[in-house]
């Protein structure tokens, strides 16, 4: 027998109302457990996908969009860059690397990256972690496909199955037709990086040419009747023009974006002609360019200002769950005086009676946000999983330690408060008055 | 026949004590002595002021001026938390309703006065199986809302004497009993006090009680203004 078995056996003989009061606060942590560390994960993996690019130059209507379009595939560019623009950005500084890109097709809704094989061996999606080949090889020849990690999982995906891409990436790429002419053998399955890089797959940019050549070239032999129709229904009475990489011509090598590196000391991936580079480029009016890393900074900026608004709101669930301790201690108070004057008669000193129903509040709190932690947990983790598999987008799934003390902490301090007023009722509790036989 | 030292360290002893509700009521005491061991009963008609005198005796009502020494100790000039644990270790008390603590075993409420005096765990759960096991209770776990009244009261007083009080007081415990169960319950109370060695001070509007008792005291006799109340 303790104080604290006294406390137990309060909160037992009102165990509804103490189920509900500690659902309250559980559900008030997670809330906010979830919103603070989704939005550390999140920023954290956007500054992920950015890898080791310095530069992004593209045709897209502003410097984010392009970062959003180039390097997270939000949506297929719009506008393509003509090749020979492309080799113009490619030989006017001695870049540590340019790697042209073309985006626009898809896999079941994963983006296909069209691009020299050099980019799984210079680009790193996670600076300092260059791509790693979980099986099979990189890419030799065109009509080859090497996978990342998340769409070989999800499709179940091994070196030697062929594939067949969409036309179209993103929204765009619902009602596309598919290139099944041309099937894409898989030669490589890549690691993870935790990046968006995961649910990309990656081919040369000749393939992806020639496919569009192809279909170009049918288009405008098929005339003007069928031209409305062959955009996305490929039917296989269309006469065939084959094509290959000797056949393609300026109109057919389009790309949707260069990623640029500036060469760097080893072991640093700043370099001072970053700001000079970026200046000189963007008096080009026909490209848009792109430090990506600074507008991933901005876009956290943005999207701060708005999750501190779901921060705010979980800070608000986790008030009112105190004041809901309050209300159910309180309220219980009117019924507990004659157990307050019973202690007290058998020698209890008003602080000690004062003690336990703090600790009674305390502990709802204590309660409230253990299992809010362990709910924030599963949800973090569930949450985690489900971007993963849907956007790519890798947040660990971990709850941020720094967080989940700050917010356990001020749950079981905001309950421990809010078990003080009724404390003070019972303090001032007149023991004969609550002694006396029920009428 | 104890005399008047071993009274004021070993019974109780109330001296010059006064108490008023404002105009209305007064008490006044020039002196009331109860020896150790010794079992009064206190007589009055309902309302006359017994229970204000126990609740000063207790030490949960102040009175103005005057002494109230139990064992030898003043409850009256003891504060706050030292009154309560002065209480807690000299003195028992019964009531008409038993006042236990519901959601709680026959155990439990027995332990809690030991466990307010910080007697230690082992210790405590010894003498509470002990006073219950004499008091003829056999289920000491069980919640005292499952308890029969008789058993409830037999809790009760076991609860008001594990502590080995000096002295015991019982507010109306046989108030709400017919009068067999009257006389039972007197009995048990007075063996339970007379096997701890504490005097017992039992308030009652029954007359038919005061036989049962050697000394009987009239709650009158201390009052010195009483309007119609």
């Amino acid at each position: 027998m303790t104080d604290m078995t006294i406390v137990l056996r309060s909160l037992r003989a009102r165990a509804l109302a103490s189920s509900i009061t500690v659902a309250m606060v559980a559900v008030a942590v997670a809330l906010l457990l979830v919103l603070l560390s989704m939005r550390e994960a999140a920023a954290a993996a956007f500054r992920r996908g950015t890898g080791n690019v310095h530069l992004l130059v593209s045709a897209d209507a502003s410097p984010l969009v392009a970062v959003l379009n180039g390097m997270f595939y939000a949506n297929a560019p719009a506008n393509p860059i003509s090749w020979a623009k492309a080799q113009e950005i490619q030989g006017s500084f001695p870049w540590q690397w340019a790697i042209p890109t073309q985006l626009g097709d898809s896999y079941r809704g994963s983006p296909v990256v069209a691009a020299p094989a050099a980019l799984l061996r210079t680009f790193e999606p996670v600076a300092g972690q260059p791509f790693a080949l979980a099986a099979g090889r990189h890419l030799e020849h065109d009509f080859e496909v090497v996978l990342g990690s998340e769409v070989a999982r999800s499709h179940s995906l091994l070196p030697g199955a062929k594939i067949a891409m969409t036309h179209g990436a993103g929204a765009a790429a619902q009602g596309g037709h598919e290139h099944a002419d041309h099937l894409y053998e898989v030669v490589g399955i890549l690691s993870p990086t935790g990046s968006v890089h995961d649910r990309a797959l990656f081919t040369t940019l000749e393939s992806s040419w020639i496919i569009h050549a192809e279909e170009r070239r049918e288009r405008e032999g098929a005339g003007e009747e069928s031209h409305t129709e062959a955009g996305h229904h490929h039917e296989s009475d269309h006469d065939h023009h084959h094509v290959d990489a000797a056949d393609l011509t300026d109109a057919d090598r389009l790309v949707t974006g260069v990623l640029l590196r500036l060469p760097t000391r080893t072991g640093s991936d700043a370099s001072a002609s970053i700001a000079a580079q970026f200046d000189r480029l963007r008096r080009d009016t026909s490209i848009t360019v792109a430090q990506p890393a600074q507008q991933i900074g901005r876009l956290m900026a943005i999207v701060g200002d708005i999750d501190w608004l779901f921060v705010a709101m979980g800070v608000v669930v986790l008030v009112s769950s105190a004041i809901s301790i309050l209300l159910a201690t309180a309220s219980s108070m009117e019924l507990r005086r004659r157990q307050v004057a019973i202690l007290r008669v058998l020698g209890a000193s008003a602080w000690r009676v004062f003690a336990l129903l703090v600790t009674e509040s305390t502990l709802l709190g204590v309660a409230g946000a253990l299992v809010g932690l362990a709910l924030a947990i599963a949800g973090c983790a569930a949450a985690s999983a489900l971007l993963a598999s849907k956007i790519g987008l890798a947040l660990g799934g971990g709850i941020d330690a720094r967080s989940a003390s700050i917010v356990v902490v001020g749950a079981i301090a905001l309950s421990a408060l809010a078990g003080v007023v009724p404390a003070a009722k019972a303090y001032r509790t007149t023991i004969r008055e609550h002694l006396r036989p029920i009428a | 026949m104890p005399t008047r030292d071993s009274i004021t360290t070993n019974g109780m002893l109330l001296r010059g004590v006064r108490f008023s509700y404002g105009t209305d009521f007064a008490l006044h005491i020039g002196e009331l002595r109860l020896e150790a061991g010794e079992q009064a009963i206190l007589c009055g008609r309902s309302g006359s002021g017994k229970s204000t005198l126990l609740n000063l005796i207790a030490g949960i009502d102040t009175a103005a001026s005057g002494s109230i020494l139990i064992g030898g100790e003043d409850i009256l000039a003891a504060r706050g938390h030292a009154r309560d644990l002065l209480r807690g270790r000299r003195i028992g008390m019964i009531f008409q309703t038993f006042n236990l603590l519901h959601g709680f075993t026959a155990l439990e409420n027995v332990m809690v006065p030991l466990m307010l005096l910080a007697v230690p765990a082992h210790e405590m759960r010894h003498r509470a199986h002990d006073a219950l096991s004499r008091l003829g209770i056999d289920r000491h776990d069980a919640l005292v809302d499952t308890l029969s009244v008789g058993q409830q009261q037999r809790v009760a007083v076991a609860r008001a004497v594990v502590t080995t009080p000096t002295l015991v007081l019982a507010d109306e415990p046989t108030a709400s009993l017919d009068p067999e169960n009257a006389e039972t319950a007197v009995r048990l109370i007075r063996a339970a006090c007379s096997a701890c060695g504490a005097a017992l001070l039992m308030t009652s509007h029954a007359p038919a009680l005061r036989s049962q008792f050697e000394r009987a005291i009239d709650i009158s006799d201390f009052v010195a203004t009483e309007v119609a109340r």
